[in-house]
């Protein structure tokens, strides 16, 4: 099931990745476009990084465990402020996907919160199984929600060239 | 001490990242309060437009001009009911940096 789980993970990566294809094409709302580009890009670079991370991550085993979730912590708050700062800059208002996946990426630095504080702090280790769950369910419930929003929008655009 | 520093640094990372997303989606109230008000409304929109097709039909000048006069009276008040509508919404969601919307002041 974990196997089966990180696979479709992968797949509804690319799923977003065609997403983003398909809201260039329609000239969908710019805040989503950010939005689905940070998502991407920072799922993307969390993927590329895990291999070295974990080798950081085993040499020293007392801070290496601390070391795992302060830095996914991290980049999920740096892609948060991505998105905020580049709707800051340039005075946009964020949709309701944005604001959606700013929401996810909050989620998973809680997740990476409360899994240091059961494993770590309290050790507990009540989380393991829901930590890996909760992370894939994550990225996967981006999909239908843009997709979701995206045939809103197309809607939406077809009304207003049909009037 | 590293597991102390550690859920301090992930706790301050979060309250950060809490700080951005309301930051960012301060902007957008006015504009949803506006659409969720002319949802709410769109009977009456849809009436209005009837209305306007009404005067246009209507080819006797004595009715048609009685029909304008009906149809710009509750033009007014559905405009007039649209703004107070947002700007009770605006006060009731405790929207900042908005002094008045349409006619209408918004006091503290």
């Amino acid at each position: 099931m974990g196997e089966f789980a990180y696979t479709v993970d992968r797949l509804f990566w690319l799923i977003c990745v065609l997403l983003l294809v398909v809201s260039v094409i329609y000239k969908l709302d710019v805040s989503s476009r950010i939005a689905l580009t940070v998502w991407v890009v920072g799922n993307l670079l969390m993927d590329q990084l895990q291999p070295y991370i974990m080798e950081l991550a085993t040499v020293n085993k007392i801070a290496g465990v601390s070391f795992w979730y302060v830095i996914w912590a991290a980049i999920e708050i740096l892609c948060l402020w991505c998105i905020y700062k580049i709707h800051a800059a340039h005075n946009l208002e964020a949709s309701k996907l944005a604001r959606y996946i700013m929401v996810c990426f909050l989620s998973l630095c809680a997740l990476q919160f409360m899994r240091y504080a059961d494993r770590v702090v309290l050790d507990t280790n009540m989380l393991s199984e829901v930590y890996k769950y909760v992370v894939v369910s994550i990225n996967i419930s981006v999909v239908p929600f843009a997709i979701f929003w995206f045939v809103k929008d197309i809607q939406t655009l077809r009304k207003g060239v049909a009037l | 001490m590293i597991e102390f520093l550690s859920l301090l640094v992930l706790a301050v990372l979060l309250l950060s990242g809490l700080f951005w997303y309301k930051k960012t989606c301060r902007h957008l109230t006015v504009k949803e309060i506006e659409q969720r008000v002319s949802q709410q409304m769109e009977q009456r929109a849809h009436k209005l437009c009837m209305q306007a097709f009404d005067v246009q039909r209507t080819s006797e000048a004595e009715e048609r001009s009685k029909l304008d006069e009906q149809f710009q009276d509750d033009l007014h008040l559905y405009v007039e009911d649209f703004q107070a509508e947002v700007a009770e919404s605006l006060q009731q969601n405790k929207v900042q940096d908005i002094q008045s919307y349409g006619f209408i002041r918004l006091t503290k």
